[in-house]
């Protein structure tokens, strides 16, 4: 029979056929090696790059909600208890959601380090894009350090700031020694980052471009780096940079939040939502009986008393003047049971544009800048735009005085970037956040004033032992 | 490797001085002589024990059933005999001084746990012979069982394996659990190996719909099964190589026989309902608004906060509304039969189960045709062949806030679930969340599956002692998934967007080449040896594709052609690939002494450049006790085996199939393409390596009617397959390497016997079946044996020296009476409860666990009745998260907690409601652990065969009529719907045991007929 021959054959061609049936790659996924060796694929690290801007666990998600979340004007109306532990600023180190969000943010540092290592060698690339490439990747990473000092960093020059990983790992093992540095050397880093990127980058600012980073960007964001620092002139001098570059305010405050990205000439730095990108921001602020989202996080009645201090928890007595309060506060019904929610994002599909960036901040920056330098004349012009926009009188400062002049800046800043993820970083960067963190007495739960910083994760000490947590952690 | 060796060589030992037995005396000069053969095969029996009635003379039957007793004095004499496995048989012979007589014997084959064949891959052989631990499950004890899979009808069946329903689904997966769990990151679930072939297993949807999933186990009718062997310690298991550490299912499909064609049926319809004992209890609205009037007011929110709870009634029981009593039925029909040339097997059936809660269903149509054919003398073919449909009405379930159960237990009692004008109540009329039965009504979940499943394979008798076989085998499965979010679900995502619909495809293939050669020497008359060996090469791959799309022009408008927008789309491929060589080798020596070593070598494409090869040998002795001359005059009352192993197996059954690569994957922005790192390679991946011992025996006692097989093992896993955490600050989060060791050590017992045996068929008898096992599970090392915490609100715990995933939490003491706040273990005494005084409070593992089947049969009836039980595990009962958080939460509460403190003085252990959560009710203690131990009263059957003249009228045969019952009573101090419960579902390793609104089973009452004609 033929079989007493086909089944040695079929034994030996097992034998000889081993390797190559062994040999199973991906198609869907390129290798390490490879992907970053042509123009295209720089392109695409690059896209990937904003990608990890995009993560739910950085702009799209935890790093507005937790930023937000820690301080006073927003707290948690739904069910997961990491967002509970930010509302009542209990975080503990082994918080899911803060791992995430430090997971993210240092996912994106990484994909800008492999563009910087690898793009200056990839053939074909035009030195004009190339450039360009590497400049974007700067700005990212100073952004990013940025968002992670102000969070985890002590504010102290010599304290205590965050690693700052320039290079892609080689191996784990090596990885692994990372240490914090001082909140000092990552602003040199970060101030480095952004002086490489405005020298490298071909693509200007003014508005014409804003889905990638331009100059404009750079700029805008040095300008809030250097407001963090208490360095006031700078910030000022950066921003009035900005200012000449064309920005203007949009015309509605509503067009910044509209779900098909509709361009305003304040945009600077938006990261493009599609909705396949889906963000959370929408889906998690709207309420869950209107069209949106689960209402995971919510307005206080101490934000509705801002926008309108005769609000008495109806919505028949929420009347606000200011217009931002009338974009950003709904309610679900007009009699009770109701719920308030915040409104800024008009759906929960997830594909509005994300703000890194507006012109907006960058004027409220230079206002305080001035305003700190004692140039209260200057200082109403910013602001008082800012206020104009909103449907509100504009102020005199040198009428209120310096302390209270800052103050009102601070305060339009609160109203105009609430739910954005600022109002707790600025808390921490005005010396605020202990004093809030104190006002908690009895019978509310008490609020350790060691909770102005942000844990370092459990795991993230585990595997990096080289990292020291923050204090009372 | 030492410490083996010497077991060995003492083993070898002992089996050498027991050569030198021994002969029997002699009395005179009269000899008888003959063969044993049997009654069916007419093949000899060997090993019978001849022997003389009233004297001490006997002898045992060589390979050709044959026995020579000598030195008998003359007379007429009673022989007897008799053989495990047999009915003993008696003759009389008259033996005269100085010849030899002769008296033959045709023995009739006594059906005894001992005379089953038992599969063992690669071939099979008697339990009898077996020096591996493996547990069988019959036809009978899984057909007419009420579920979808294989995997559900062998729970409480075998002595080593863990089955947990984890929730009652209709059609979902099983955690199958064979000699406990070892790994973190690679499955544990077992290898099922169908007909030689190994089947899929996984869960191919690519819907997330809560906590449970599917498992492709479902897609064989276990009417068309005729055995599942599992094949329990290493030395069995070895034979799959880097499969094997989990254990194997063989399953065994029915197949023709020589003979005239029978029709053959089996059919039920029984109706499925929740019992209202087994519901949860909870509050009604008087009782809720009073509850949550008083966390308000101890809040100093003020009274009637909720409102006035004298006007609010009783309210809304909405589990009744979301609960049915619901039909379950299933026909099976087979064609079987067969010439000496042609034997066949064809059978087709329809099993439907609508789910007790509304929206929820499964039902399958399968056929299978399995031929044998007879080519010519040498050459034979063996073909099967299923093909089964499938569909899964899904509804979104546990672990979901849009589940269908999760809001009938956490709605509020005191909404209606209707409005007046009979639209369904919404989030906006005030109910925390979506409308149960609306989404049980309006959305769409739906997985429908076709497979084909089969193989053919070709014997061919080289010489008398050689067989060469070649096998080819696929497993193909389409599973295409239909989702639809209905915009009428009020206050729904899917009514935010316009309705949201998604279609999925899924298409795993498996194909599978082997060939391997069995050869069969004869060695001499009382030993034997058989040894296999050849070649295997399988092929998988998968390939998907994805699309989710938004906002549609109506309710009518179900798939994602008619969205307005994308959302969400995939497309890709992933395959692996196994080549193989293994060989085994059967040797017994004077009838009582077995040997089999066996040796696998697996390549995998799943594994490094460097690791790619693994070897995994086992072997395995036994020694029948009782074939022993010594032991002869125990020989004829029953049979004693001892067995020991020890093997290696592997566990490869990672889920991503290119980990040692670095890879980029797609990052896209908006609109333009991109990709990212998503993986660091890691080219030493190898396989998670199981080493086990085993000790066990067979013992027969009572003339065969009680069998006793015991085992104890001990299974060391190291090399764990571990995604550990790497830091962040890399730009990744985790790398998979083989770091950490685990280890299970157990007991298993297995008792069936035949306390009743009636002389005449139509006496009662009774027999019954018992089986119990013990297991131990330890972590015994982690990367840098560094502890972490997975699972519902973190608390299962990965921890050195505990059982893999402990319950790890704060230690609830008790209620203050003064004060009403929950007390905590303050464990580390620094004044403050927090995360660092959480202890181990339990284990998610039960202590033991087991099954008792008794079956008394009478005249024409059978009654059966099947318990299974489980003792010793804890369940985290998350639900109390939310239903007894002392009224943080709006979501209903346990009816217990009428029982809270409400004044200074009262003693309990329901802490004060609170709403701001002030008095600790809403912190995750050890107050939301339950004991899960059950004792399940699973299967009473009572049928009637109907009398052979009937039958004859009817032109019918081995007809039979049923009435049966299904998960009668649950005897436990659990809370839930069902202590059989994980949340989780059938694929997760490390989060076991925890109730998060998991659908309940059914109890099940049913009608049904079976027969031939």
């Amino acid at each position: 029979m033929k079989f007493k021959t086909l089944l040695p054959a079929l034994l030996v061609v097992l034998a000889a056929g081993c390797d190559s049936i062994l040999d199973v790659r991906p198609i869907n996924e390129v290798d390490e090696g490879t992907a970053i060796t042509t123009a295209a694929g720089a392109r695409a690290a690059l896209a990937g790059l904003y990608d990890g801007l995009q993560s739910t666990g950085y702009y799209g998600g935890t790093f507005t909600f937790f930023g937000d979340l820690s301080a006073e004007d927003v707290e948690h109306t739904g069910t997961f208890t990491t967002y509970r532990q930010a509302d009542l600023n209990a975080l503990t180190a082994d918080n899911t959601t803060i791992e995430g969000f430090w997971d993210a943010l240092y996912r994106a540092v990484g994909r800008a380090n492999i563009i910087l290592a690898r793009v200056p060698t990839v053939p074909g690339l035009a030195a004009a894009e190339r450039d360009q490439m590497l400049a974007e990747a700067r700005f990212a990473r100073a952004l990013t350090f940025h968002n992670l000092v102000k969070l985890w960093g002590e504010q102290a020059p010599v304290g205590m700031g965050v690693p700052i990983p320039l290079v892609p790992p080689t191996d784990i093992p090596t990885a692994s020694q990372i240490t914090r540095s001082t909140t000092g050397q990552v602003y040199t880093q970060i101030l480095a980052d952004l002086a490489a990127a405005e020298s490298l980058m071909t693509l200007s600012g003014g508005g014409s471009t804003t889905h990638r980073a331009t100059i404009g960007a750079v700029r805008a964001v040095r300008a809030r780096v250097f407001l963090y620092q208490a360095n006031y002139a700078a910030a000022e001098a950066e921003a009035e940079a900005v200012a000449a570059m064309g920005y203007t305010l949009a015309q509605n405050y509503a067009h910044l939040f509209t779900q098909d990205g509709q361009a305003t000439p304040e945009d600077i730095f938006v990261l493009e939502f599609i909705p396949v990108d889906f963000q959370l921001l929408g889906f998690f602020y709207r309420a869950k009986g209107v069209p949106g989202g689960r209402r995971e996080i919510g307005p206080t009645a101490t934000l509705l008393r801002q926008y309108d201090p005769a609000y008495a928890g109806t919505p028949a007595s929420y009347n606000p003047v200011d217009l931002r309060g009338q974009h950003n506060i709904a309610f679900t019904d007009t009699i009770a049971p109701f719920f308030v929610y915040g409104s800024k994002w008009p759906t929960g599909i997830g594909a509005e544009d994300v703000h890194v960036i507006r012109f907006a901040e960058v004027l409220l920056i230079k206002s305080e800048a001035e305003a700190r330098q004692g140039k209260l004349a200057e200082a109403d012009t910013g602001v008082n735009l800012v206020r104009a926009r909103a449907g509100l009188p504009p102020v005199n400062s040198i009428a209120l005085g310096q302390a209270a002049a800052i103050d009102s800046i601070l305060q339009q800043r609160r109203l105009e970037l609430v739910f954005e993820g600022d109002r707790w970083p600025d808390l921490v960067r005005t010396g605020k956040a202990a004093a809030y963190l104190a006002a908690f007495v009895p019978p509310l739960p008490p609020r350790a004033a060691f909770q102005v910083l942000y844990p370092i994760p459990l795991n993230e000490l585990d595997v990096a032992p080289g990292l020291v947590q923050n204090t009372g952690y | 490797m030492n410490r083996t060796t010497i077991v060995w060589s003492t083993l070898s030992v002992a089996l050498a001085l027991s050569l030198a037995a021994p002969p029997a005396a002699a009395q005179g000069t009269a000899s008888v002589t003959g063969r044993v053969v049997d009654s069916i095969t007419a093949q000899p029996v060997a090993g019978a024990r001849v022997t003389m009635l009233g004297s001490t003379a006997g002898a045992l039957t060589d390979r050709e059933g044959r026995y020579l007793l000598q030195g008998l004095a003359p007379g007429t004499v009673t022989l007897r005999a008799q053989r495990i496995g047999f009915a003993a048989r008696d003759r009389q012979v008259t033996l005269t001084e100085g010849e030899t007589a002769t008296a033959d014997f045709v023995l009739r084959a006594a059906a005894t746990v001992l005379s089953d064949v038992v599969v063992t891959g690669y071939g099979s052989d008697t339990r009898a012979n077996l020096s591996t631990s493996v547990s069988s499950v019959s036809a009978a004890e899984i057909q007419s069982t009420p579920l979808a899979g294989v995997d559900g009808a062998i729970q409480g069946r075998a002595a080593g394996v863990q089955v947990v329903q984890n929730a009652g689904n209709p059609g979902v997966g099983m955690t199958v659990r064979i000699r406990g769990s070892a790994s973190i990151s690679a499955s544990n679930q077992p290898l099922y190996v169908i007909d030689g072939i190994p089947m899929l297993r996984d869960d191919f949807s690519q819907l997330g719909v809560g906590g449970q999933d599917l498992t492709a186990v479902t897609g064989i009718n276990p009417d068309e099964i005729e055995t599942v062997d599992i094949l329990k310690d290493a030395a069995a298991a070895a034979i799959y190589g880097s499969r094997g550490s989990n254990g194997v299912v063989m399953i065994t499909t029915k197949r023709g026989r020589v003979g005239t064609t029978r029709f053959t049926f089996n059919a039920y319809t029984g109706s499925q309902g929740v019992p209202t004992g087994n519901r949860w209890d909870l509050m009604n609205a008087n009782e809720y608004i009073t509850y949550m009037n008083e966390a308000a007011s101890n809040d100093a929110y003020g009274p009637f906060y909720f409102g006035d709870p004298d006007t609010i009634g009783v309210g809304t029981d909405w589990q009744s509304a979301v609960f049915r009593s619901t039909p379950v039925t299933n026909v099976t029909v087979g064609i079987t039969g067969g010439s000496d040339r042609v034997q066949y097997y064809v059978s087709g059936s329809r099993f439907l189960q609508n789910g007790v809660v509304i929206g929820s269903g499964y039902h399958r149509e399968a056929g299978r045709v399995n031929v044998d054919l007879t080519a010519s003398e040498k050459l034979r073919f063996r073909s099967s062949l299923s093909i089964a449909r499938e569909q899964h009405d899904r509804i979104e379930n546990d672990n979901s806030i849009a589940g269908v159960v999760t809001n009938a237990i956490a709605n509020q009692p005191w909404m209606s679930l209707r409005r007046s004008d009979g639209s369904f109540t919404t989030t906006d009329d005030g109910l925390e969340y979506e409308n149960p039965l609306a989404i049980a009504s309006y959305d769409i979940t739906q997985s429908r599956g076709l497979r084909a499943l089969g193989s053919l394979e070709a014997n061919y008798t080289l010489r008398p002692d050689v067989t060469l076989n070649g096998r080819f085998g696929m497993d193909i499965l389409n599973l295409r998934d239909l989702r639809w979010y209905s915009p009428n679900v009020g206050g729904s995502y899917g009514e935010s967007v316009g309705g949201e619909s998604i279609i999925g495809n899924n298409t795993p293939t498996r194909y599978v080449v082997e060939g391997f050669a069995d050869f069969h020497p004869r060695i001499g008359p009382t030993a034997s040896l058989s040894v296999t060996g050849g070649a295997s090469a399988e092929w998988n791959s998968s390939e998907l594709d994805y699309l989710d799309g938004i906002g549609f022009a109506g309710d009518q408008f179900q798939y994602p052609g008619n969205a307005a927008t994308v959302v969400a789309y995939d497309g890709d491929w992933t395959g692996h690939n196994l080549v193989s060589f293994f060989t085994r080798a059967n040797a017994t020596f004077r009838d009582r002494y077995l040997v089999t070593a066996s040796l696998r070598a697996d390549g995998s494409s799943r594994f490094g450049s460097n690791n790619r090869w693994g070897t995994f040998p086992a072997m395995s002795v036994g020694w029948k006790v009782t074939e022993e001359p010594f032991a002869r005059s125990l020989a004829r009352r029953g049979d004693l085996k001892l067995r020991g192993s020890y093997g290696v197996t592997g566990n490869q059954d990672l889920n991503d199939n290119f980990a040692p690569l670095s890879r980029f994957a797609r990052a896209n922005y908006a609109d333009v393409a991109g990709f990212a790192q998503n993986s660091f390679g890691n080219p030493d991946l190898q396989w998670e390596r199981t080493r086990e011992y085993n000790v066990g025996f067979d013992l027969t006692i009572f003339g065969g009617r009680a069998t006793i097989i015991g085992d104890w093992y001990k299974k060391i896993t190291d090399n764990l397959l571990l995604n550990r955490p790497i830091t962040s600050t890399s730009g990744l989060t985790s790398a998979t390497e083989n770091i950490g060791s685990s280890q299970n050590r157990g007991l298993e017992l297995t008792l069936n016997a035949i306390p009743l045996q009636p002389s005449s068929p139509e006496g009662l008898r009774w027999s019954t079946d018992f089986n119990i096992s013990w297991n131990r599970n330890e972590v015994t090392k982690l990367f840098q044996n560094e502890p972490f915490s997975v699972g519902l609100y973190s608390t299962s715990r990965v921890e050195v020296g505990q059982p893999l995933s402990a319950f790890y939490t704060l230690r609830f003491l008790g209620v203050d009476p003064a004060t009403g706040d929950a007390i905590f273990d303050d464990i580390n005494a620094d004044g403050s409860i927090d995360a660092a005084d959480r202890v181990f409070i339990g284990s998610p593992h039960p202590k033991f666990w087991g099954g008792l089947t008794n079956t008394l049969s009478w005249k024409n009836f059978d009654l059966r009745s099947f318990v299974q039980f489980t003792q010793g595990h804890m369940i985290f009962n998350a639900i109390g998260v939310f239903a007894n958080d002392g009224g943080y939460y709006h979501d209903n509460k346990f009816r217990r907690l009428l029982d809270r403190w409400q004044n200074p003085g009262d003693v309990t252990n329901e802490p004060r409601a609170s709403y701001d959560g002030t008095s600790g009710a809403d912190l995750i203690s050890s107050r939301h652990f339950e004991d899960g131990s059950y004792v399940r009263l699973q299967d009473v059957t009572l049928s009637y065969r109907l009398p052979p003249q009937w039958a004859a009228a009817l032109r019918m045969a081995d007809s039979r009529l049923y009435v049966s019952g299904r998960n009668l009573h649950t005897w436990t101090q659990y809370s839930g719907y069902s202590p059989d419960v994980n949340s989780n579902g059938s694929n997760s390793n490390t989060a076991l045991s925890t109730e998060f609104y998991a659908y309940p089973l059914a109890r099940t009452i049913m009608v049904g007929i079976s027969g031939a004609f």
